[in-house]
């Protein structure tokens, strides 16, 4: 299981630029949408030999689904640990660069074009102001994404502190679990200079808006080729801060696994539901879960998959090397592959495979007729073997178990869009039960009929409100956990006429 | 047979170590194999998918080598994720040419040629 870490914000200002009431707003806000938040800050010192730095970490899980846990929060900042820096001024920008608290994986900077000269700036005979073009190339070399903008013209034209400006940037990137509204609200909930404050705020949004590329125009670049790096941008600015990990790796995970089209397909497939997600109060918590349950039922396990997997160089170096603790002796691997019929028809389209299934079936052969082989993978013919299989990948698309992939993972997810407008419990329930669906053979239509027959006797009834709304998400959850507690499926069958008997005691007594 | 190849190992003689192992890419987490061979050296571990939160199946150190998880899977039809990894100590020169020849190629073919096994 991965656990939650909390959002982290590290903001470097200068001495009078508010940068501890900026650290009050945001403290504010994240504590009003219920969210456990932390702050610190560090003096800098005078004559700009360091910025006064302000450390905030919020963990975006409301409390109250928390369970009485709190979690533990760090008050200092952490190298590497930092998903956004913001600097009021470009050299300050630079310094939290040089400070090493901005990783190209993981922080998104935000800062000022405009410059405050240092003392040794100032002090030289000549030209001694620092290069403002290699400050930037500094800058956005090692952040993962840099958003720079002149927040002390921004400043000045809004008759507003450059902190609120910064505010207004802070919530234009989306990188907080609190939105722009609830950052406006902890402006005015403070009561001081509120209009001049709201003016400096939607300043820096605005700018940050216009900066931050619109997913309209992206849409309309449709035929353009799309990038691996175009896609992971995408996923940064389109989907809440909460499930952006998840889906970049299950972005990568797709892209390996057939091609970026079809990483295209699953960020689009997210970002139909951010509406029903936001609709839960947390936003990206139902959508992290289904980022993750998406981009394994989209990498359904095949005899590509498989090929793919046995081959790569990585697998062999990790045998070598963990396993047989190999110096330089001679090793081999051996793999066991014993597809069926079933296995063999699944890359081949429809109008080939149904026929042959269907003439399978009758003469009894499903299940029972297997082609058993031995492939010593570290062998010429194996490899070859194993590259003829995973170069098979072009013809996954077009064969009939990825069509019937597709809709039975389009009939899930509408399910799930459906539960959300009941309520954000069931709809999380709903998405889990995606786990059940795994394996190969008999595993894998073990897994399909039990999640199945869930469907039909739990969620539908639920979403028809044959079972109250109350119960439902409780419900749900009961018979996925049943389903995996015999392969018999005897504790799934208890559950489900529990659970039928409770409805219809229910409809009876009304 | 443990103590039998140790003394051939120190003899100098040639002997073949075999393990068995799971795919943690390839194994979904079912535990099927489990369930049907109740091997002692077969357990399970965290995933090291991110994306996966059910533990996979693992061979851990103690394996013999007997075969038998693994072909109970194979007879089973449970999953592909099985494999056996011999090793050869004291290796002759055929050993080592062969392997050398199949590195070679597969390093041209794009595959793994032993580049970080020494």
């Amino acid at each position: 299981m991965s656990a939650t870490r909390p959002i982290t914000l590290l903001i470097a200002a200068l001495g009078g630029e508010g940068g501890g009431v900026l650290t009050d707003w945001i403290v504010s806000a994240a504590a009003e949408a219920g969210y456990p938040v932390q702050s610190t800050s560090i003096p800098g010192v005078a004559q700009r030999t360091g910025a006064t730095t302000y450390y905030i970490e919020i963990f975006p899980v409301p409390a109250r689904e928390l369970g009485g846990k709190r979690p533990v929060l760090a008050l200092t900042p952490g190298v590497g640990d930092i998903d956004i820096a913001v600097a009021s001024e470009l050299l300050e920008a630079g310094r939290v660069v040089a400070s090493g608290f901005v990783t190209p994986e993981r922080t998104h900077l935000i800062g000022s074009l405009s410059r405050f000269y240092a003392m040794d700036e100032k002090i030289a005979m000549g030209d001694g102001r620092f290069d403002q073009d290699k400050l930037i190339k500094i800058v956005t070399d090692h952040a993962r994404e840099t958003l720079l903008i002149d927040m002390d013209a921004l400043a000045k034209e809004s008759g507003s502190i450059i902190n609120a400006v910064m505010l207004g940037a802070i919530a234009g990137s989306q990188r907080l679990p609190v939105t722009a509204e609830q950052l406006e609200a902890a402006i005015r909930a403070d009561g001081k200079s509120i209009d001049s404050n709201l003016r400096g705020f939607r300043a820096g949004l605005q700018a940050t808006r216009a900066k931050m590329p619109p997913a309209k125009q992206l849409e309309k670049k449709r035929n353009a080729p799309t990038t691996p790096e175009l896609l992971e941008h995408e996923v940064s600015y389109s989907l809440p801060a909460l499930t952006q990990p998840t889906a970049i790796e299950g972005v990568r995970r797709l892209i390996a696994y057939q091609d970026v089209a079809y990483a295209r397909l699953y960020l689009d497939r997210l970002r139909a539901l951010v509406d029903a997600d936001a609709a839960g109060g947390t936003p990206g918590r139902l959508l992290k879960e289904v980022a993750r349950q998406l981009a394994v039922r989209m990498s359904y396990e095949d005899v590509v998959r498989v090929a793919q997997a046995k081959i790569a160089p990585s697998r062999m170096r990790r045998i070598a090397r963990e396993e047989l603790r190999v110096k330089d002796e001679p090793f081999s691997v051996h793999d066991f592959l014993k597809p069926g019929i079933e296995e063999f028809s699944q890359l081949l389209p429809p109008f080939l495979a149904r026929p042959i299934l269907r003439y399978s079936e009758r003469k009894g052969w499903l299940g029972r007729v297997y082609f058993g082989m031995e492939i010593n993978s570290t062998s010429i013919g194996g490899y070859l073997r194993f590259l003829m299989l995973a170069k098979l990948r072009w013809l996954r698309p077009h064969g009939h178990r990825f069509k019937q992939e597709q809709a039975q993972i389009e009939s899930w997810l509408a399910l799930i869009a459906e539960a959300a407008r009941h309520s954000a419990e069931l709809a999380l329930e709903v998405a889990e039960c995606a786990r059940l669906i795994k394996g190969y053979g008999d595993t894998y239509a073990r897994g399909l009929a039990n999640y199945r027959s869930i469907e039909a006797r739990v969620i539908r009834p639920a979403l028809a409100d044959q079972i109250p709304l109350g119960r439902a998400a409780d419900a749900v959850a009961s018979a996925r956990t049943a389903a995996l507690v015999d392969p018999e499926g005897e504790s799934l069958a208890k559950c489900l006429s529990e659970i039928e008997g409770q409805a219809s005691f229910r409809i009876a007594a009304e | 047979m443990r103590a039998e190849d140790a003394g051939k190992l120190e003899r100098g003689e040639r002997v073949t170590r075999t393990r068995y192992g799971v795919d943690d890419e390839i194994c979904t987490g079912d535990h099927s194999c489990i369930r049907l061979s109740g091997c002692p050296s077969l357990t399970v571990k965290p995933s090291t998918d991110p994306l996966r939160s059910d533990p996979v199946a693992t061979v851990i150190e103690t394996c013999v080598g007997c075969g038998l998880c693994g072909e109970v899977a194979h007879a089973a039809v449970l999953c592909p994720s099985f494999y056996r990894a011999e090793i050869v100590r004291n290796a002759n020169w055929r050993d080592r040419a062969l392997f050398a020849l199949r590195q070679k190629v597969i390093g041209w073919l794009g595959g793994y040629g032993g580049e970080a096994a020494a």
